[in-house]
């Protein structure tokens, strides 16, 4: 009897083929094996190896750390600010880059003074390069919604660059996570650190504000914005978090706008109606030191903050503004 | 069978790359705005723009998640108010790009969530508009609400066309055929007569400080030189109005208020001295009422006279029908 199909497939070869596909299925299998990764993807947090951002601050110069200015332009204001702690050569040096953080957290017209007034981040940057020959000056924050927007519209994308800066938006290969040594809050939490690589200086700018939540947005609660994540759960611990911003983060110096102060329903405003003029600025290289003295603009003493008190004692600073012997200059109107 | 094992491996090595984020717990820097599903009777702000201007930005929506993501720190406010949805959108001048305008449309669920909000954050040269029946202008802003709707529309320029702009807009939001009540039944309760307009206030929480005063009414009254804070509160019964008018008395004597009597014999109820200023409770009926913070007694006694004079009044003829 014969099988049908044996004279056209000889047992020599069905072998061969055999051999073949046992071939293919072994190098499968090998190849499974060697490519398999048992444990799977890493979440990106755990992954992440924690970074901590450097100390920018300068030695400090007793008499020299704070200036309060008064005068109703701001770039005359700051000016003479600066020039009173020993301009702004003594914190930027030739070839430095310099970060600046200014509040650029709402899509808002600069006239609402709820973000940083786009002619002082101007100024600032105009002089880190004209007196400071710093080599680059980049400004940044992490403007949660639309920050392009949020640049365009607060008019510091525009003003900052005619001054020769770079705005560097914040995208996610920007943030790394960090813990605060000492921190409630503050554990492996993301962070915008991307611009503060390669930096050798940084300077917040921020304007004085009512705040819904902490009673006062300032120069601490302006490192907020570097924040990454769902960022609103702080919300609920607002005088911790300011606190361990302020401790995080050691700026060369802060410069606090109380040329005009949001006295009511910040942070976001609405009207100028919100508004005061109190023609002052502040520039310290003590950000709680600042902060005390602003909290006055708003009618407010520093223990209506609990978050100042904290931060002294997480020695950010200090809230006897008075003790730092704060340089008193005045501008002409 | 060979082509579809190799396909087969393609795709999974091409699949690797796009795994769920999410599942796997990896937090996103930065966060996005996601649009939230569109409500029943969402409003289309463009059709309600005036000859000239147009869209200026897409229209962004944000729910009680992702509210922090537009006006941040002051989510909370409108979040402890009943928020439900936001809808905003720009506009803009065709002529000129520096005249644009935000609108801020805050959907509250109900006409006193929406009053809430508005009350609280009044502005003090407030100029009242006759658009709704709380409306009003301030500069380079106009404020209302409608309905179940508080609204916001913020000029970027205080030229003349983009206020006109900004009130053509608010107009048109103000006559769009609303589903809900418009009225909030307690201001009725307040007397006419000294009644500075546009001072009406609705705590939700914590009125004067006071964890157990919510759901609050303050309303201010010039007599002569002086001003007075009269407040209202309804309970939902006299041994509740009771039980919180003695807490909130009880509250203020912790703080340091000091019990004296009342100069007016027809006054009865409890009459603090706190720090030379004057604080009166009083009940009537459902209703706990008083003055709160008033720098002269006898003013301070006479609009809290008034106020139970007025809510008895009014009661009687609430029960009447």
């Amino acid at each position: 009897m014969t099988e049908q199909g044996n004279e056209n497939f000889p047992r020599r070869a069905f072998l061969a083929r055999a051999a073949k596909a046992g071939a293919c299925v072994s190098g499968a299998c090998a190849a499974a094996y060697l490519l398999y990764d048992s444990k799977g993807p890493v979440p990106a947090s755990k992954k992440q190896q924690l970074v901590t951002l450097p100390d920018f601050s300068v030695p400090a110069e007793p008499g020299r750390s704070m200036c309060i200015a008064t005068g109703p332009d701001r770039k005359q204001t700051f000016n003479k600010a600066i020039d009173s702690l020993g301009g702004i050569e003594r914190f930027v040096k030739t070839g430095d880059t310099v970060l600046i953080k200014p509040n650029v957290a709402f899509a808002t017209p600069p006239m609402l003074g709820a973000t940083a007034n786009p002619q002082l981040v101007a100024q600032v940057a105009r002089l880190c390069y004209s007196r400071g020959n710093a080599k680059r000056v980049i400004v940044t924050d992490n403007s949660i919604n639309d920050p392009a927007s949020c640049f365009q519209l607060s008019g510091i994308g525009t003003a900052a660059r005619q001054a020769g800066a770079e705005i560097l938006l914040p995208k996610p290969t920007l943030f790394a996570h960090t813990t605060l040594s000492g921190g409630e809050l503050i554990r492996n939490w993301p962070i915008l650190y991307g611009p503060f690589e390669k930096v050798d200086k940084v300077i917040g700018i921020t304007p004085v504000k009512d705040h819904h939540r902490s009673g006062a947005s300032m120069t601490m609660k302006n490192w907020y914005g570097l924040l990454g994540g769902r960022r609103n759960i702080f919300h609920q611990n607002i005088n911790t978090i300011i606190a361990e911003l302020a401790m995080m983060v050691r700026p060369t110096f802060v410069v606090l706008d109380g040329t005009q102060v949001m006295m009511t329903n910040g942070p976001t405003g609405g009207s100028v109606s919100d508004l005061r003029r109190t023609n002052t600025i502040i520039v310290s290289t003590d950000q709680v030191a600042a902060d005390s003295f602003g909290a006055t603009l708003l009618d407010l003493t520093p223990s209506d903050l609990p978050y100042l008190r904290k931060a002294q004692a997480g020695g950010a600073g200090t809230t006897d503004y008075k003790s730092l012997k704060p340089v008193i200059a005045e501008v002409a109107g | 069978m060979l082509i579809l094992l190799v396909l087969a491996g393609a795709g999974i090595f091409f699949k690797q790359f796009q795994y769920d984020a999410e599942r796997l717990d990896i937090t996103l820097a930065v966060a996005q705005t996601s649009p939230q599903p569109d409500a029943d009777d969402q409003i289309n702000l463009v059709s309600l723009l005036p000859a000239g201007f147009a869209a200026m930005t897409q229209r962004e929506n944000f729910g009680r998640d992702n509210l922090y993501v537009k006006i941040n720190g002051k989510a909370d406010l409108y979040l402890q108010s009943g928020f439900v949805e936001l809808l905003c959108r720009r506009f803009v001048s065709d002529e000129d790009q520096k005249l644009w305008a935000e609108i801020f449309l805050y959907d509250m669920g109900s006409a006193r969530n929406a009053f809430a909000v508005y009350s609280t954050q009044r502005r003090a040269n407030a100029v009242q508009l006759p658009l709704t029946k709380f409306s009003y202008k301030a500069e380079s802003a106009v404020f209302f609400t409608t309905a179940k709707y508080y609204v916001e529309i913020i000029a970027a320029d205080e030229s003349e066309k983009l206020n006109d702009a900004v009130l053509t807009v608010a107009k048109n939001i103000a006559k769009l055929p609303q589903k809900h009540e418009d009225s909030i039944g307690e201001l009725k309760f307040f007397p006419e007569k000294g009644l500075i307009p546009g001072s009406f206030k609705l705590h939700l929480t914590s009125a004067f400080g006071f964890e157990g005063l919510d759901d609050t009414f303050s309303a201010k009254y010039r007599l002569g030189e002086e001003t007075v804070t009269a407040f209202l509160s309804k309970r939902h019964s006299l041994k509740e109005a009771n039980k919180v008018a003695d807490d909130y008395f009880q509250f203020m004597i912790d703080n340091g208020a000091v019990i004296t009597s009342a100069v007016n014999d027809k006054l009865a109820g409890k009459v603090l001295d706190f720090y030379d200023s004057t604080e009166i409770i009083l009940v009537s009926g459902n209703f706990i009422l008083g003055v709160h913070e008033a720098y002269d007694r006898l003013s301070a006694e006479k609009v809290a006279i008034m106020l139970k004079q007025k809510v008895t009044e009014v009661a009687a003829i609430d029960r009447a029908r």
